[in-house]
């Protein structure tokens, strides 16, 4: 038990990260993109990575920041299944409802990640959209809801 | 010591001349030794391009070559007539100039198109030439390192030698920036003519191995692969090589766009929405505009890849003004040093002007004296002048030397140089009629032009 709630926060913060890292991707690509279909190479396009290096970047932070957030998850519902009865805490908690929905929006990323007709462009916007929504979701929902999950500083008792 | 340059270049001379004064490896070193002979206490190198014949020398103020010498010498390696070579067509720098012309050149501020990376090489190769022919030496040894810095410092500090100016050298670039490496990606070529010919050329230069030629005439374009060892494809295979491409150039002659809409989706999509880059150089264009819409379909056209070219052209022009900065204060400092080893015939120099002011007032004096003055008198007379400057200048000179040791004596040498008219391009003060540095009619002290 006590190793679970370290693993459960580093996954977590690792899943963020990487999606992070995934969105700076995205923007980076978006602008790469818009310059060259004017066929225009400035100073700062030739010290950025190229379309397709951006693009597999790009891919594959999704791939792996949502395989994380899915470990983390998975831990923190293992937490949260063994500590429920004694601890009094509820799966119905304003937080843990925004991760699950924050991670079906990831899902549904990867499932368009992989389809060949969004490559590149809606991967991007997407990778862009989620991180912003991973990161404010659960928050949100914390502040505007009571929640016992303890992250950010926020919540109760749970721990 | 006097630096020279003699030459001509696309701007000067038409290229009918330059090409009858342009130097080949051997004739560079014939005429390096032939000069050597002549002119054994100067250095030389001979620059030539396609765009530019130079000569650059380094020699004693008051010795030859002078520039004069130099353009003889130009037209006499050549058999060329002395007169075909005029002031209009030959440019003939000193000093500053010249080595202020040797920087632009090498950090090709002076070339056809501004930012070409080619000039420092062969100015880079006429150097080693001449130090293989033993025709350098202090000088232009240094000026030329110095050159060559030069050229590094502005390339690095400027944007002047990073865009491109062809067609393909763009194409290149933006491939560069699509794909992490180009050179592995399957190119094809639509067309078999003379612009699917240069790119096929420029492609296998830059080291592209995968290439497909597919043409409507089957002979045509069999023909060309094979002289440049690529696939070929058949027309009716078209769609089936397109879906296989990374990389489409299409120059067809056709009255209208041979590559539609509808058909590059439908390949793209058997692409898997693989990034796809598309060079049209075909007039009229010969694929479909709105292909260029398609997602991760990159589609590039002759007037787009021109202006590209004009743009790129005009932002290396922009760059001039900071190159031109950085190229004046390199310039200096070879001149500051050149002129501190300049302290021996300066100090010469100098002694010898006061000690031509001091006889000509003698003369003056003598002729007011009486006839029965005797000789030792005048003798005594004439060495207590010679005393007086040389106290005078004692000090002066003293102070000359230790800061010439000390490597710091620019200031003084300037001050000297100026406050007693030393330099002997500068014409005589009364001589009002000469404002050009160099010309001829001024007919300088020193006894001509240079």
């Amino acid at each position: 038990m006590t190793i679970l709630l370290p693993v459960h926060v580093a996954a977590m913060v690792g899943a963020i990260l990487i999606l992070l890292s995934g969105g700076v991707a995205g923007l980076v690509y978006l602008a790469q993109e818009r310059s060259l279909r004017h066929g225009r190479v400035e100073g700062w396009n030739r010290r950025l990575p190229s379309i397709e290096r951006l693009q597999r970047f790009n891919q594959r932070a999704v791939y792996g920041g949502f395989g994380l957030l899915t470990f983390g998850i998975a831990v923190g519902a293992a937490i949260l299944f063994l500590r429920a009865e004694s601890a009094n805490l509820n799966w119905l908690d304003s937080r843990i409802l925004a991760t699950f929905s924050v991670w079906l929006l990831c899902a549904g990323l990867v499932a368009l990640a992989a389809r060949p007709r969004f490559r590149g462009r809606p991967v991007a916007l997407l990778t862009i959209a989620a991180l912003m929504l991973t990161v404010t979701i659960p928050v949100v929902a914390g502040m505007l809801w009571p929640s016992w999950h303890a992250f950010f500083g926020g919540g109760g008792a749970a721990g | 010591m006097k630096i020279l340059c003699v030459g001509m270049n696309h701007r000067s001379a038409p290229l009918d001349l330059r090409q009858c004064l342009a130097f080949d490896k051997t004739q560079t070193e014939r005429a390096l030794a032939l000069l050597k002979t002549r002119y054994d206490t100067a250095e030389f190198v001979i620059l030539s391009t396609c765009n530019r014949v130079e000569i650059y020398s380094a020699s004693p103020v008051d010795d030859q070559p002078t520039a004069a010498d130099m353009v003889a010498e130009l037209a006499r390696l050549h058999h060329v007539e002395l007169q075909m070579l005029s002031d209009e067509t030959v440019y003939k720098l000193r000093d500053e100039e010249a080595v202020e012309h040797l920087l632009c050149v090498a950090s090709s501020l002076d070339s056809m198109v501004v930012g070409e990376s080619q000039i420092i090489w062969q100015t880079k190769e006429a150097f080693l030439w001449a130090i293989d022919a033993e025709a350098t030496g202090k000088y232009l040894n240094r000026l030329f390192h110095r050159a060559f810095s030069t050229a590094k410092k502005v390339h690095a500090a400027t944007e002047i030698g990073r865009r491109r100016t062809s067609v393909a050298g763009v194409a290149v670039e933006l491939a560069s920036r699509i794909f992490s490496d180009f050179r592995r990606k399957r190119v094809l070529v639509v067309g078999a003519g003379e612009m699917a010919e240069l790119a096929i050329t420029h492609l296998k230069a830059d080291g592209v191995e995968d290439v497909m030629v597919v043409n409507r005439s089957g002979e045509r374009g069999r023909s060309l692969a094979e002289r440049f060892g690529a696939d070929f494809c058949s027309w009716d295979r078209l769609d089936d090589c397109l879906a296989a491409s990374d990389i489409v150039i299409s120059s067809v002659s056709a009255g209208g766009p041979v590559l539609q809409r509808q058909q590059m989706a439908d390949v793209h999509r058997r692409r898997r929405y693989a990034n796809w880059m598309i060079l049209d150089l075909g007039v009229p264009r010969n694929v479909d505009a709105d292909v260029g819409r398609l997602s991760n379909v990159f589609l590039y056209d002759v007037d787009r890849l021109g202006q590209v070219v004009s743009d790129n052209i005009e932002q290396r022009r922009q760059e001039v003004d900071a190159a031109r900065s950085i190229i004046a204060d390199e310039a200096r400092a070879y001149i500051e040093w050149f002129q501190s080893r300049d302290v021996g015939p300066l100090i010469k120099r100098l002694e010898g002007r006061l000690h031509e002011l001091g006889d000509e007032e003698l003369e003056r004096l003598f002729r007011r004296l009486p006839d029965d003055v005797p000789p030792e008198q005048r003798e005594e007379i004439r060495l207590a002048t010679h005393r007086i400057v040389h106290k005078l200048l004692h000090g002066p000179i003293s102070v000359l030397k230790e800061e010439a040791r000390q490597d710091r004596a620019q200031m003084s040498i300037r001050a000297l140089r100026r406050l007693f008219r030393l330099d002997d391009h500068l014409p005589p003060p009364d001589d009002a009629a000469c404002v050009q540095p160099g010309d001829d009619s001024c007919g300088s002290d020193e006894g001509g032009e240079e």
